[in-house]
């Protein structure tokens, strides 16, 4: 997808863009102020003006970008425009300046520009590089397969562990009840889990449980010394039979929960790089609205003080 | 405590089935195993799932015993109260407490399945399909928020400032607290630091660009820049103080220093004149600016006015100065006679020079410019040449020979006769007088207390009388003041001898400034070339603006010093001041300003500061 607007019809916005930079570095260089280069010369209130237009035309392309209506293709060269226009505009509004900032609202309103810019460019950065990392992270499954399988070792994981003893059933069972899958802003960013997963616990209770089974079947290859012995190690035998049975569920069991355990690993980290897609819009958005303010404000202001 | 237990199924087809059960006990238990009170058959509950007490006042309380818990109203809990219509969930089933409807129970319980596997999972992937948008801070919100902040702190609240004064001062006076100055474009020049907070000192009305008035209201004193009829040309009428004058731009910027502003018209002032300037066109100093042009004090209808005239003009470069100096007689290479002696330094007025004497005495001494050309103490202005101080060290005015303590006072003719009056009476009375042709009375040495008869008085005084006027001729006519000053006679003026006023100019270009100590690192005859050679103290030995040149060009030289018209000229030079041009303009309706009977054109006698007025000559 990325491609498709970088590179849309020729690279054809970037070369705008190029000769929009080069046109107003070269005006600034052979322009001489009258005393000092600022906003107030003609060349900083034309640049001013264009600048002004760019951002208002650059926060439309949020309102633009809703319209589904337009195909595709319109879409993109949208984007491509409002990508390559955006990097254009740190070089206009720079030299609307004329490098003049200070504590005032007139640089507020270039700072926050700078803001929306620079998370636009990191928004380019993630649209780059995240979706080959989620590609690679699925494996070829879609979320819903794997949602969907999460479901089944859940199942065969509680079927095993009805078998097995109620105490598994209960720990097993409490890691189905907190899927550990839906998760908080925080924790959709960082594929954290909430306090103690419960599939951890499960995992180490089941360790245990299988040591304390193994020793139980120690028995079963022992010779009996006495008839007292033999009745003896008949009865731990059948028990240790039983026992038995129990360790190989109980070892389908752990392998079931380890599957799980790793299928729902790749399932927050799917769940983080989609929220990383849409962090930047966090910033980029709401700022670019605070933009608009104070940009309107820069604009009345130099007009209300004149 | 006797339970009623009402397991609810719902067929497929529609209607409900209720099979209520019994359970009496002090503990009703939930769960997977078969004898619990509340059997629910879903792997999702354990054997032993949860248990309900009742406490002392009666009401009920569910506790879960499995790891997994339990969900009361839809919260995962582990222990709760268990109020009517509570709902608790565990697994797939839910069990409801509702009203009893028979006295014989004290609890009356609803179970029901309420969802499937199936159902489950659909519940599950919805809450996994949570996108951060979702769960996050919405967008829109927090938009507005920003933009709701950034409009608040940073247009309304200064504009409340604005209107309402009392917030206004709250809002100046608490550091960080987002007074009008936040729209400040930048930091106030110097000058204008102290009502830095004032914004409406300058922006008086809004949406309208700083008027001249606001700065006027301080600025009155200042000089216009030329008189009210120019206010036909187009430039000068649009032109504001701020058009050079551009504010908040820091200390640099005050000043406009670009030629553009001045170019604009001066280019071609005559034609937009109608050639009603004197004034010749000027855009730049290195390539297009008129030969410099010299105000020479002229005599006219005995009033003494400045007469310009060009550099290039070499026969009319002669100052008026009614005196006979030579550059070429001070500036011998070898020295003059450090006192000046009429009988031996003959003077030749003819070759206008003074013969250095034959006799090689050390009294000699080398002269050089600054002996006579001394500076202010800003080394900007030459001060005005002084008898006193750069003449009389060599030219004493000294009358009596053998009595050189005697000196006469210099610049009055009346006390130079009064002076020689007294001190030719006191020496009659006084007696021996040694010359063979005064009376003997005045030859006589007096006796002490001897006092001189009626007759013997009147002939010395007689006597002191004819020496004054001798004397006097001789001083004035030969010997002392004529040696500079071109001493005029008429036998019957009253007194016969008249000396002209030396008419020093105090600006040589009242309309430029120039500042000797910025070019002392150049010797003085390297811009005031062949001054030795010069004879006639009427020549005015000033620098060509081609000496300039060398060093000097306009604004967009690379080679040279690049050089602004307000590196020379002033701006404010206008006769009238800018308060009473401004009320001039508000007296006078626009059509008569252009036909100003004004006629003095270019503000030079004001920067002359001299009574004299300005002739052009070209």
């Amino acid at each position: 997808m990325h491609e498709s607007f970088f590179r849309y019809q020729n690279f054809f916005w970037l070369k705008v863009a190029i000769a929009l930079s080069a046109v107003s570095i070269a005006l600034y260089a052979w322009h001489t102020p009258s005393v000092v280069a600022n906003g107030g010369t003609w060349l900083g209130y034309t640049l001013g003006t264009v600048a002004a237009v760019l951002i208002v035309w650059l926060a439309w392309f949020g309102a633009r970008k809703r319209d589904y209506s337009s195909s595709s293709s319109k879409i993109s060269g949208w984007l491509s425009a409002h990508v390559y226009l955006g990097l254009a505009l740190i070089v206009v509004a720079t030299l609307h300046t004329g490098f003049q900032f200070g504590w005032n609202v007139h640089t507020l309103a270039y700072g926050l520009m700078i803001v929306v810019i620079v998370s636009g460019m990191y928004g380019i950065y993630l649209y780059a590089m995240l979706p080959g990392r989620l590609a690679s992270n699925r494996q070829g499954m879609t979320r819903e397969q794997m949602l969907d399988e999460i479901r089944d070792l859940d199942e065969t994981a509680l079927g095993l562990a009805d078998q097995i003893d109620s105490r598994v059933h209960e720990v097993i069972l409490r890691s189905v009840e907190k899927p550990g899958v839906m998760l908080s802003f925080w924790q959709q960013l960082t594929a954290g889990k909430l306090g103690k997963d419960p599939l951890d616990s499960a995992e180490r209770f089941l360790r245990g449980y299988q040591n304390d089974l193994v020793d139980a079947t120690l028995f079963l290859d022992a010779q009996p010394q006495s008839g007292a012995q033999a009745t003896m190690m008949y009865i731990s035998n059948v028990m240790a039979g039983m026992e038995a049975e129990k360790v190989d569920k109980l070892r389908a069991l752990m392998e079931t929960v380890g599957r799980k355990k790793s299928l729902l690993k790749r399932t927050r980290r799917d769940v983080q790089l989609k929220a990383l897609l849409q962090l930047w819009l966090f910033f980029h958005v709401p700022v670019s609205m605070a933009l608009l303010a104070a940009l309107l404000i820069h604009i009345i202001s130099v007009f209300l003080y004149w | 405590m006797r339970v009623q237990i009402i397991t609810i199924k719902r067929r497929k087809k529609g209607g409900v089935v209720r099979k209520t059960s019994e359970y009496a006990g002090d503990v009703v238990t939930i769960g997977r195993g078969t004898d619990e009170a509340v059997f629910i058959p879903d792997l999702r509950a354990a054997y032993h799932h949860a248990e309900i007490h009742q406490g002392k006042q009666g009401e009920f309380f569910v506790q879960s015993l499995a790891l997994s818990g339990i969900r009361i109203n839809g919260v995962s809990s582990d222990q709760g109260e268990f109020n009517l219509t509570d709902r608790i969930a565990i697994g797939h089933w839910e069990i409801r407490r509702v009203a009893c409807e028979d006295n014989r129970y004290d609890l009356t319980l609803e179970l029901e399945q309420i969802s499937s596997d199936a159902d489950h999972d659909v519940a599950v992937k919805q809450q996994i399909k949570t996108t951060l948008a979702a769960v996050g801070p919405d967008k829109r919100c927090w938009s507005w928020m920003l933009v709701a902040s950034v409009l608040g702190l940073f247009f309304i609240l200064p504009l409340l400032g604005k209107a309402i004064p009392g917030l206004g001062n709250v809002l100046k006076s608490v550091p960080g607290l987002p007074s009008d100055s936040v729209w400040n474009t930048g930091e106030l020049s110097p000058a204008h630091h102290f009502f830095r907070e004032d914004c409406s000192t300058c922006h008086q009305s809004a949406f309208i660009r700083v008027e001249d008035q606001a700065c006027i209201d301080c600025h009155q004193n200042t000089h216009a820049h030329a008189d009210l009829k120019f206010d036909a040309v187009d430039e000068l009428n649009a032109a504001r103080c701020a058009s050079c004058h551009e504010e908040h731009n820091g200390s640099i910027g005050l000043v406009m220093r670009h030629d553009s502003f001045c170019v604009d018209c001066h280019r071609h002032l005559k034609q937009l004149t109608n050639d009603e300037t004197k004034l010749l066109n000027a855009s730049d100093f290195g390539s297009d600016h008129p030969e410099f042009r010299v105000s020479i004090p002229h005599l006219k209808n005995d009033q003494v006015v400045l007469k310009r005239v060009s550099l290039e003009h070499k026969d009319q470069l002669k100052e008026e100065l009614s005196i006979y100096n030579s550059h070429k007689a001070h500036l011998k290479p070898e020295g003059v006679h450090q006192r000046f002696d009429p009988d031996r330094d003959k003077l030749d007025r003819d070759k206008s020079e003074l013969p250095v004497a034959q006799d090689q005495s050390s009294d000699r001494v080398i002269m050089d410019c600054a002996d006579c050309h001394t500076f202010d103490r800003g080394r900007v202005a030459t001060k005005q040449i002084n008898f006193q101080q750069h003449c009389n060290a060599c030219h004493r005015l000294d009358f009596e020979p053998g009595d050189e303590q005697q000196e006469l006072p210099h610049g009055d003719v009346g006390k130079v006769l009064y002076y020689l009056q007294q001190f030719y009476q006191n020496k009659a009375l006084k007696g021996l007088v040694e010359d063979s042709r005064a009376p003997l009375v005045v030859r006589t040495r007096r006796r002490p207390g001897q006092r001189l008869s009626e007759p013997e008085r009147l002939e010395a005084l007689a006597w002191a009388e004819r020496k004054t006027r001798d004397v006097a001729m001789e001083v004035f006519m030969f010997r002392v003041c004529k040696t500079c000053h071109d001493v005029q006679y008429a036998s019957n003026g009253k007194p016969p001898w008249t000396i002209p006023p030396v008419r020093l100019p105090e600006h040589w270009m009242p309309l430029a400034h120039f500042s000797h100590q910025k070019h002392v690192t150049v010797a003085c005859e390297d811009c005031h070339q062949n001054v030795d050679e010069s004879e006639d103290g009427a020549d005015i030995l000033l620098p060509s603006i081609k000496v300039c040149q060398d060093c000097h060009a306009g604004e967009d030289d690379r080679r040279r010093l690049a050089s602004n018209c307000v590196d020379c000229h002033g701006f404010h030079v206008g006769e009238q001041l800018l308060g009473e041009q401004q009320q001039l303009k508000q007296q006078t309706p626009p059509e008569v300003k252009q036909t100003g009977t004004v006629s003095k054109i270019d503000g030079a006698d004001n920067a002359l500061n001299n009574p004299a007025s300005l002739e052009g000559s070209e």
